[in-house]
């Protein structure tokens, strides 16, 4: 009450005369960031929301997108689950997270590294040719490999003087699918590694330094302990990514219109395969079962970042 | 001192206008309307609206005077005949206005037709039924209802580098029996040790398997009571054992049609023939010009001579379609008509339904001659050129064998499990019994009876 006394007369006439239209300005207030965010609400409502229900719905029927269905209960999830393709298929799918994560972020954030370094010269040059592949659609990328592992024609086989089947081998070919993932996926997971870098105070390597710590030492010490919620949401995020991929694989071991086989085949190929064949009560079935999966891998990995990085805040 | 790159207004609002034009342009890629006339109605076709456009020469050059009447829109769901048999289903589901008409291979006919989706056309057929060759009819029809125009004949064909089987000592004539083309190929393989006579690898596309099956008009996979043969009935294996041993024996190019190491060992003289089907005739010219004169044609060998690749396109009207009289009266003159059947082979290459087109189309393709309005990269393409005079003759005494598997409603979803289950065993990773048991537990459990609609 004493600071009151401080506030000249005028301004407390002012503010007594705009007390009747109070209400309506806190009302707009408490509004406003709705209004904002509403756009985002209806379209996520309408265009994920509403069709995930429909096809939650679709999941228990024998729909075929026309005519009439008939309510089958959980016969499409229990002849799913039964079905060894569906098991061969997330079998391949976590090969593939497995097999590209770990050495796509190796290469990208020692990539990131070493433009960031004093030693690099032309780093816009760098920063643009390592992103390009990100540039190039995944079809257009997987079809130009196609022609590089080719067998009797290929670019790789050629340069080798063999013939090794990279593409029909189903020992080897799902290490192309693995090439092509880290080829594109470098150049995305580069730039954001850069930034989060970027962001690293310099004046706390710098006092390293002045302690008498050498590269390594700051590099293991500093730099990959600050660098850690980076590298663990993009863990996450590609690993969404991958449990849905469907374009590398196809594009690359199917042909003409088939898809790839199902011993190389990621699982959201049996959702297509039900679309294309008109069984649209399996194919929601298998996306929900699909859905499941990536709740839970991402639960568990929410769970070990809060873990580790209020471990590393500790 | 570097400049600060900022987002300006103005960029902001150009990227903007660019965003948009891409967003507008995308369905216009999908979608070409050819508004001219009065008699308007729509087509959905696969693999571009572009590809309607030869078939508008066609009618324009049989027909002159009345192509003007027609507005056509050409909308193209997708790439491949899948995409397009997916759109129907959600132009079905949603209520939206139905295409007039719709290209689709006749596999999934036996779907659309089961479920009522398709007009009875047959009442229209009347004035054509009579021309209609075997082939043409059993296009045409399903379970005795006319439901469709044909728009080409996937013929099983023979193509073979004659050169290299003379110097093998091969008769393709000769070939009648498994044990003979067997034989054939060995001969094939010591005359010319870094060539085959024919391809086959571990990722067998359908059409592989379907061309052989199809030499049985009374082979099924499934019965209307749901119950299947794949187990029971010996015809599938034999096929599937004969491929496999193709395969094994070493007689075949171990590469699949499609893939990157097809053309090239077309190219490189690695395959020296091809049971395959009609529609290659337009692929031998493209793949490799140099060897023109070289490549011959034969009906496939007595062991599987009946029978197609899929049957072929046909164009099938959708109950419902608003101006279904229009689209009938464009394809039956394009399709049925002697006129447009003889032009539309003329200009691309498709094989007409019509005893009365076929037989003028043999006698032009007796003694080819350039048309005058051809350029020499056009000329240098066709069959004719290629191939010589009379090339079409093994090709229309093949049709007389011409007849098309009894797919049922549950057909695209068969043909991904018939791979899945019998490309193993080709290529040597499973056993006879594993691939016929699998595949026949597969379709019971993931699609039970197909009738069942």
């Amino acid at each position: 009450m004493t600071q009151a006394t401080d506030i000249p007369k005028p301004a407390l006439r002012a503010a007594a005369a705009e007390t009747p239209a109070a209400p309506r300005g806190a009302w707009m207030r408490k509004v406003t960031p709705y209004l904002f965010i509403a756009p985002f609400v209806i379209s996520f409502l309408l265009i994920f929301v509403g069709p995930a229900l429909y096809a939650l719905g679709l999941s228990f029927t024998n729909y075929r997108g026309f005519g009439s269905f008939r309510w089958v209960g959980f016969y499409n999830y229990v002849t799913m689950l039964q079905y060894d393709a569906f098991w061969i298929t997330l079998r391949n799918t976590a090969f593939y997270w497995v097999a590209h994560a770990a050495p796509m972020m190796g290469i990208a954030l020692g990539l990131a590294l070493l433009v960031r370094s004093r030693l690099a010269r032309y780093r816009r040059f760098f920063k643009t040719t390592i992103f390009l592949p990100q540039m190039i659609a995944s079809v257009t990328a997987a079809l130009v490999f196609q022609n590089f592992f080719g067998t009797t024609s290929g670019v790789l086989n050629g340069f080798l003087g063999m013939e090794i089947p990279w593409l029909t081998d189903p020992d080897l070919a799902p290490w192309a699918v693995v090439l092509i993932l880290i080829w594109r996926g470098t150049g995305y997971w580069f730039v954001i590694f850069l930034a989060g870098l970027t962001s690293i105070d310099l004046e706390i390597e710098e006092a390293a330094k002045m302690d008498g710590a050498n590269g390594w030492q700051r590099l293991w010490r500093i730099t990959l302990p600050l660098m850690k919620p980076i590298l663990l949401f993009a863990f996450v995020v590609d690993m969404v990514v991958t449990w849905r991929l469907f374009a590398e694989p196809n594009v690359l071991l199917g042909r003409a219109g088939t898809l790839a086989p199902i011993e190389q085949a990621p699982v959201l190929n049996l959702v297509v395969e039900n679309i294309r064949a008109g069984q649209f009560g399996q194919a929601a079935a298998t996306g929900w079962l699909l859905f499941i999966i990536i709740a839970v891998l991402t639960f568990v990995m929410f769970k070990l970042i809060g873990s580790k990085t209020r471990g590393s805040e500790r | 001192m570097r400049t600060k790159s900022t987002l300006t207004r103005r960029g902001l609002l150009r990227t903007g206008a660019a965003l948009g034009a891409a967003t507008l342009a995308t369905p216009a890629l999908m979608r070409r309307s050819y508004a001219q006339g009065a008699k308007p109605f729509e087509v959905w076709v696969w693999g571009g609206p572009d590809r309607f456009d030869g078939r508008l020469n066609s009618f324009a050059q049989a027909y002159p005077e009345e192509a003007g009447t027609f507005d056509v829109t050409v909308r193209s769901p997708g790439a491949h005949g899948a995409e397009v048999w997916q759109a129907l289903r959600l132009a079905l589901a949603s209520g939206q206005t139905l295409p007039d008409v719709v290209m689709s291979n006749y596999i999934a006919v036996p779907e659309f037709a089961e479920l009522g989706v398709l007009t009875d056309m047959s009442d229209r057929f009347a004035e054509f039924e009579d021309d209609l060759t075997p082939a043409g009819r059993s296009l045409s029809v399903y379970n005795d209802m006319f439901v469709g125009v044909p728009a080409n004949h996937n013929i099983k064909t023979w193509f073979y580098n004659a050169a290299k089987f003379d110097a093998a000592g091969i008769d393709p004539t000769a070939v009648r029996t498994a044990a003979d083309f067997m034989a054939a190929g060995q001969a094939y393989r010591s005359a010319h040790p870094d060539s085959y006579i024919m391809n086959l690898g571990d990722t067998p596309i359908h059409y592989n398997y379907f061309m052989m099956l199809s030499h049985w008009n009374d082979l099924t996979l499934a019965n209307r009571d749901g119950s299947y043969n794949i187990t029971s009935d010996p015809r599938f294996a034999e096929v599937f054992q004969l491929m496999h041993d193709w395969r094994q024996s070493g007689i075949a190019m171990p590469i699949d049609d499609w893939s990157p190491d097809w053309q090239p060992g077309f190219q490189e003289g690695r395959i020296g023939s091809s049971l395959i089907a009609s529609w290659m005739l337009g692929f031998l010219p493209r793949f490799m010009p140099e060897q023109r004169g070289e490549w011959e044609i034969a009906a496939w060998p007595d062991f599987s001579h009946r029978g197609s690749e899929g049957g072929g396109p046909v164009f099938m009207f959708p109950n419902g379609a608003p101006n279904t009289d229009n689209a009938w009266e464009f394809m039956s003159k394009l399709h049925l008509s002697t006129e447009g059947g003889v032009i539309d082979w003329q200009t691309r290459g498709t094989i007409p339904g019509t005893t009365s087109a076929l037989s003028q189309l043999q006698e032009l393709a007796s003694n080819v001659t350039r048309p005058a309005d051809m350029t020499d990269e056009q000329w240098q393409l066709t069959p004719g050129y290629y191939y010589g005079d009379g090339f079409m003759d093994p090709i229309i005494a093949a049709m007389e064998d011409f007849q098309v598997f009894q797919y049922d409603p549950a057909a695209p979803a068969q043909l991904d499990i018939m791979r899945r289950r019998v490309n193993p065993y080709v290529s040597g990773n499973s056993t006879l019994e594993e691939a016929l048991e699998g595949m026949q537990a597969d379709m019971e459990r993931q699609i039970g009876n197909p009738y069942a609609v």
